[in-house]
Formats: structure tokens, C-alpha cells, sequence
């Protein structure tokens, strides 16, 4: 068990942002911790870390107690929290060094280090330049660089690819898996259920400060009644044909807006077939076709009532 | 692990521009800036004396007590210029001299004493403030004939200048006691406290609730006082060195006298530092996260302080301890003052001592407040939004 988290409780005056919250994170797992903004992601990173006093429960990383004068566990935690922590004033490899020389005293092993994580992030180009010479996307690959190059057997990353480019951001999502693959135990969190699907072996989806459901990403989906979602784009129906699709086999949810049709099926063999046999009986053209599985926006939103996207 | 904090925090501090041009950049500007408005003011009741042809006639010769009065305003003392540079010549001589503009008045004893000048001035009122003084002196006194059609007959224009205080001023003076050097003291003093701005960001930098490279420091292993610890040195140091360059610009380029004990200076430079710094040290932990409030209490608290030591008009100084003596022993700007004043005016090294006692021990005192009010580690809470980056 790398992180054991027990009925955690935190107030922020009346507001509860962790409310009664358990969870446990395994060795080797790439654990995802999904919420909108404003669900307690960062609020329950932050008491994990013991840098936030919470109102109850418990807390162990590695099987101790975490405490903020626990060094002995700290040395193996690398953190990237959500809001960009490097220093101005030094340049990219100074800023490494500086953060990895808090964990490493050996001054040719530090090196090693650096640059490896340097080396990681793709920032060898870059490795003189300031900060404020960096661009959104590189600026966050510098503030990962600086939470793992201590090699850490625990990572935990705080929304690392917000107000990010698609580019640094696939290399970001590779980067983590390469980093499970070298042996690190992940927490990542973020409000982007793709990425959190992308990655993720396992992951938590919270609301308010409360789990909603845990599972992997097959789990979490076979907890609906969802087995497909299909869109016909371009299409004419009247009345009696819409009738007809909605007392098709396992069609729980008929939408026809803007000559566009959304079929939600729950589970069930054949659910496509049995729609497309319909509109060519009927002799109903249609511009193009697409059948979705459920993603984990329909989890939320099915669990919640509410969409997961802002 | 602390020399390496140690290290990284100097060559932060030192990249720091905005702090840099606070801590030292403007003081030195500052002092260039009081330089050149004193040396214009020092000009304009100029000391180079004012001419005066004195006519060698019977009367004057006869005249002892008018001859010493004479002799006291035209010697030179303390390597100042004398009020008046006397030549005894002929009348004729004296006329002479007059026109060629090489005397800038005559004086005549009649056997009552007249004033011949050509054109209303500095030096022509500073004769006649003389003479004004000598006639309240010895109630015998002649009258000023002018020679000037433009300047009206009573010679009002004459009297309006300000000579009169500097001709009573000026010969009590035993003791150069020099009001600019209150201000040059007085700006030492704040550019010593304005190292509070250092302070503020060595906290910022370790406490989790005010930035997140505090955060990220909290997370390390490694004890939050000691790399507090580190970053107070490292300020600590620029802030010493800082206060030696300007201490030395002002001796060396504007040649404010400091007396010669540099190594008291120097001392008094390093305990002001700490002082400041550590001021910043707990403004910062008690205004915990608006920046602009940190900053702004601690250029109002900065600017009150050395306002009170003297910075904007030297004489307030003696004003707020006579009336407030507490003030005096409680306002670091004023410690710092005195510490220099102690030194360049006593023999002796009691008030000196007193002064750098009181300023560690404020030191102290801030230092101690700002350990209880950072010390704890778990924040009640940490807002997202930082203003550091
Ligand atoms: N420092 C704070 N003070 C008061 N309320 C806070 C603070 N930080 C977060 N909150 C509130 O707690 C809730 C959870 O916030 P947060 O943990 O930041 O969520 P997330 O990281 O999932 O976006 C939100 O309602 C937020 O407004
Ligand atoms: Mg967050």
C-alpha cells in the first residue's frame, strides 16, 4: 500500500471540500483522481501531503503516518502541484539542481540526476534559459523536471497539463507512463476525463469532496446501463418513424434536434444493426453514422446529474 | 543541504532586480539627489565673502570697538570663509573699486557709518545685515546712500534677504554642527530598513500559503528553518554589503562626513541591516497573503521611521524627542541615526553602544515573532491562486 487515506474530513469555514473520504493507492498503479473544478482535488493532494491541517482522519504513505517532519517518506515523494513552482531567477537547470539538491546531497549523483530529468522533459535545448523565456507548454515541463528529478517512488501530479499545448501535453501523458513503467506508483489528477482514461489504471471520480465511483475505466463504465451512443447526422424523420426508434430494443433515450439523431442503448446485442435496419425499411437517407461508447462524462453525469465538462 | 540552500538563495537575491534597485540603486540616487539640493542651497547663501572697501579716514581709525567688530567677521575660522573680506584704502581708491566691480560695497565712517553699494545683492545685504547688527550693537550708526536709481530709497529691497539669520547664525557656531548630515544619516537609516524588503521575500519563499515554491519547499525534506534560516543569511549579506557601497558613495563621491571609525560605521551598517531585514521578516509572516498590503505597510512603516529620524526635515528629528523621548529609543531609523550621530559627535562609545544594543535587540525581538508566526507546518489553508509567478 503506497497511500492509505481514512474518513478524511476538511473544512474550509462551512464549506466541506473533503467530506468523509477514504482511499488507497497501490504499488505500481497509475491512480486517477477525476473532479470538476472545485471538487477537492487539490484540497485532498494537499492534505495528503500534510501541508493542510484537516478536521479528521487518517493519513499514511509507505505504511507510516504522514506528518510534515516525516523526511524519511518525503524523500521518496515527487510532487507537481497545479500551480507552476520554480524560481525566477534561475535558469532552467538551475532550478533542477536547486530543487533536486533539497533530496540529493551527493554532488555527481545530483548531476546524473539533472540531467536525466533534463534529458526527460525534452529541455535540453532550453537549459540556460530563464522562466520567463519559456513557453506555457515548456514552463510546465521545467515544473515537472523539478518534482521528479530525485527519482521518486511516488509521484503525485496536480492537474500538470493545464493551459497547455496538445504537443507538451501528449509528451507530458507519455512521460508519466514512462515513469510508471520505471517503477513509480502515480497520482494524477485532472478535470480532462480523457487523459485520466488515457492513462490511468485505476481512478477515483469525486463530486463536492465525495467519491462518486471507483474502478478502472471498465468498471467505472459497466456501473451504468450505457452500451452505446449513436449520433445519425443529416437526417429526416417525422413523427411516426421517431416513435418507432424509441420502441426499438434497449433504446433508453431518443434526441432528434437540428436534423441530427442521438440514440442512448442501454446494454444489448445488435443495437446499431437494429437502427440501421429501421431507417433503410423506412428508406430514410442519412448523412453519416457514429456509434460511441460510453465515456466517463456519461459515469458523471448519469451519478450526478450534471455534466463533468465546464 | 545548507550551503547549497545558501547558495541558490544568493544568486536569487542577487538576480532580483526590483528589490536590487529598492535596496541600493535609489538610496544612492537619493543621497545624489539631497547632494545636489544642498550644494544649490549652500551656494545660495554662498560662502565666499562679500568685498568690502573700508575708507582709511580719521574717523575709522579713531572708531576701535567698529575696527574689532571688523576683524571678528573677516578671519577665517573652522576653514569656513570669513563674512566679509576687508580692504582698508583711499576714498578714492575705495570709488575705484566700487566701479570696477571689484569690492561689493564701501563703507564710510562719517564719523556716523554709510554704505555705498552699486546694485542690490547678496553680498551688499550681507554688509548691511553687518552693519544693521553692529548699529543694534553700538546704536551709532550712519546712513546707506545709494548710488542705484532702481532701488528704492529706503533700501527696502536689501533688508528682505535672508542674511539676517545667517549673520546671527553663523559666528555662534563653534562646532560645525552640519544639518545636511541628518539627512545623509537619515537616508542610511532607510535605506537599512528598506532591506525589509528582503525579508519579505524569504518568507514568501518558504511558506506554503504564499507561494508555491513555498509550497514546494515544504514538501522537501528538509527543516523549513533551515532554509529559512539560509535565506535570511544570504539577505542578510547583500543587505550589509549593499549599505558599505552606499556608505562609501556618500563618503567618497559626496564627502558627507562621517567621521573616521569606519569599523563602527561598517558595525552600525550590519546590525541596521538586520534590523530591517528582520522588520521585513514579520510584516511578512503577519500579513500573510496580499503582497500589495506587505509591501505597502512596509514602505509606510519604512518612510514613518526614517521621517521621524529626519529623512524629510532634519530638525523634526529633535522635535519628536523632545516631545515623544520614548520614540527615540523605539524607532529603528532612529537608532541608526543616533549610532552615527554618537559616533561622529561623543568621544566616548556609551550612546553608540546603547544605540546598537537596543537595534539587536529589536532584531531580536522581530526575529523571534517571526519564527512563532511561521513556525507552524500544516496551513489552515493554502489559496490556488499565487502571486509570485
Ligand atoms: N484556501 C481556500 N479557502 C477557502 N476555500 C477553498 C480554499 N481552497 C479551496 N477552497 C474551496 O474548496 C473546494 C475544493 O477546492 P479545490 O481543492 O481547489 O478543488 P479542485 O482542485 O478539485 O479544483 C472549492 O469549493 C474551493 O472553492
Ligand atoms: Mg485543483
Amino acid at each position: 500500500m503506497v497511500i492509505k487515506v481514512e474518513n478524511l474530513v476538511k473544512r474550509y469555514g462551512d464549506l466541506i471540500a473533503v467530506d468523509h473520504l477514504s482511499l488507497e493507492v497501490q504499488q505500481g498503479e497509475i491512480f486517477g483522481l477525476l473532479g470538476p473544478n472545485g471538487s477537492g482535488k487539490t484540497t485532498l493532494i494537499n492534505c495528503i501531503l500534510a501541508l493542510l491541517k484537516y478536521d479528521k482522519g487518517n493519513i499514511s504513505i509507505f505504511g507510516k503516518p504522514m506528518r510534515p517532519d516525516a523526511y524519511d517518506i518525503k524523500r521518496d515523494i515527487g510532487v507537481i502541484m497545479q500551480n507552476v513552482a520554480v524560481f525566477n531567477e534561475l535558469t532552467v537547470y538551475e532550478n533542477i539542481d536547486y530543487f533536486c539538491g533539497l533530496y540529493v546531497k551527493d554532488k555527481a549523483e545530483r548531476k546524473r540526476l539533472v540531467e536525466e530529468a533534463i534529458e526527460f522533459v525534452g529541455l535540453n535545448d532550453f537549459r540556460s534559459f530563464y522562466p520567463k523565456k519559456l513557453s506555457g507548454g515548456l514552463l510546465r515541463r521545467l515544473n515537472i523536471a523539478c518534482g521528479i528529478a530525485h527519482k521518486p517512488k511516488l509521484i503525485i501530479l496536480d492537474e500538470p497539463t493545464v493551459a497547455v499545448d496538445p504537443q507538451s501535453r501528449n509528451n507530458i501523458l507519455e512521460g508519466i507512463v514512462r515513469l510508471n513503467k520505471q517503477g513509480a506508483t502515480i497520482v494524477y489528477t485532472s478535470h480532462y476525463m480523457e487523459e485520466v482514461e488515457q492513462i490511468c489504471t485505476r481512478i477515483m471520480i469525486i463530486d463536492k469532496g465525495r467519491i462518486i465511483a471507483t474502478g478502472t475505466k471498465e468498471e467505472l463504465k459497466s456501473m451504468i446501463n450505457i452500451g452505446e451512443i449513436v449520433s445519425v447526422g443529416s437526417v429526416e424523420l417525422n413523427q411516426t418513424q421517431l416513435e418507432t426508434i424509441r420502441r426499438l430494443p434497449n433504446a433508453s433515450q431518443v434526441e432528434y434536434e437540428n436534423h441530427n439523431l442521438t440514440v442512448t442503448f442501454a446494454k444489448g446485442r445488435s443495437n446499431l444493426l437494429n437502427l440501421m435496419d429501421l431507417l433503410r425499411k423506412e428508406n430514410v437517407d442519412y448523412g453519416s453514422v457514429y456509434s460511441q461508447l460510453p465515456t466517463l462524462n456519461d459515469v458523471f453525469l448519469e451519478f450526478t446529474g450534471k455534466q463533468l465538462r465546464d | 543541504m545548507f550551503t547549497h540552500v545558501f547558495k541558490y538563495r544568493l544568486k536569487c537575491l542577487l538576480r532580483d532586480k526590483v528589490v536590487l534597485f529598492w535596496t541600493i540603486l535609489f538610496p544612492i540616487v537619493l543621497s545624489t539627489l539631497f547632494f545636489t539640493a544642498f550644494s544649490n542651497l549652500n551656494n545660495a547663501v554662498s560662502f565666499t565673502s562679500a568685498k568690502v572697501a573700508v575708507v582709511d579716514n580719521e574717523a575709522y581709525r579713531n572708531n576701535k570697538p567698529f575696527q574689532e567688530a571688523l576683524v571678528s567677521v573677516s578671519e577665517k575660522r573652522d576653514e569656513q570663509e570669513p563674512l566679509l573680506s576687508v580692504e582698508l584704502v583711499s576714498s578714492d581708491e575705495a570709488e575705484t573699486l566700487l566701479e570696477q566691480g571689484k569690492v561689493h560695497g564701501i563703507i564710510l565712517l562719517d564719523p556716523d557709518i554709510k554704505l555705498v553699494v552699486k546694485q542690490s545683492g547678496m553680498h551688499q545685504s550681507i554688509i548691511k545685515s553687518f552693519l544693521d547688527q553692529y548699529r543694534q550693537i553700538s546704536a551709532s550708526y550712519g546712513t546707506v546712500i545709494l548710488r542705484n536709481f532702481d532701488i528704492p530709497a529706503n533700501g527696502d529691497t536689501l533688508t528682505r534677504f535672508p542674511a539676517d539669520d545667517y549673520l546671527t547664525e553663523l559666528p555662534l557656531g563653534k562646532n560645525k554642527t552640519d544639518n545636511t548630515v541628518t539627512y545623509y544619516y537619515a537616508l542610511l537609516a532607510m535605506a537599512s530598513l528598506y532591506g525589509a524588503f528582503w525579508g519579505l521575500r524569504v518568507i514568501g519563499e518558504v511558506q506554503a500559503d504564499q507561494s508555491a515554491n513555498g509550497a514546494r519547499i515544504n514538501l522537501a525534506p528538509v527543516h523549513k528553518m533551515k532554509t529559512l534560516l539560509a535565506g535570511i543569511l544570504a539577505a542578510w549579506i547583500i543587505q550589509f554589503v549593499e549599505l558599505s557601497l552606499l556608505l562609501l558613495y556618500m563618503i567618497l563621491v559626496l564627502k558627507v562626513p562621517f567621521g573616521n571609525q569606519a569599523g563602527y560605521i561598517l558595525l552600525t551598517c550590519l546590525v541596521g541591516a538586520l534590523a530591517g531585514l528582520t522588520l521585513g521578516t514579520l510584516v511578512s509572516g503577519l500579513v500573510k497573503r496580499n503582497l500589495g498590503l506587505k509591501i505597502g505597510v512596509l514602505i509606510g512603516l519604512s518612510m514613518l521611521m526614517s521621517g521621524l529620524a529626519g529623512l524629510y526635515f532634519a530638525p523634526f528629528k529633535y522635535i519628536v524627542i523632545k516631545a515623544v523621548p520614548m520614540l527615540a529609543y523605539i524607532n529603528p531609523a532612529n537608532l541608526i541615526t543616533d549610532a552615527l550621530y554618537a559616533l561622529y559627535y561623543y568621544d566616548t562609545y556609551h550612546r553608540f553602544a546603547l544605540n546598537i544594543a537596543l537595534l539587536l535587540a529589536f532584531s531580536a525581538v522581530f526575529l523571534l515573532l517571526t519564527y512563532l508566526t511561521v513556525r507552524r507546518d500544516r496551513y489552515a489553508s493554502i489559496p490556488s491562486i499565487q502571486e509570485d509567478n
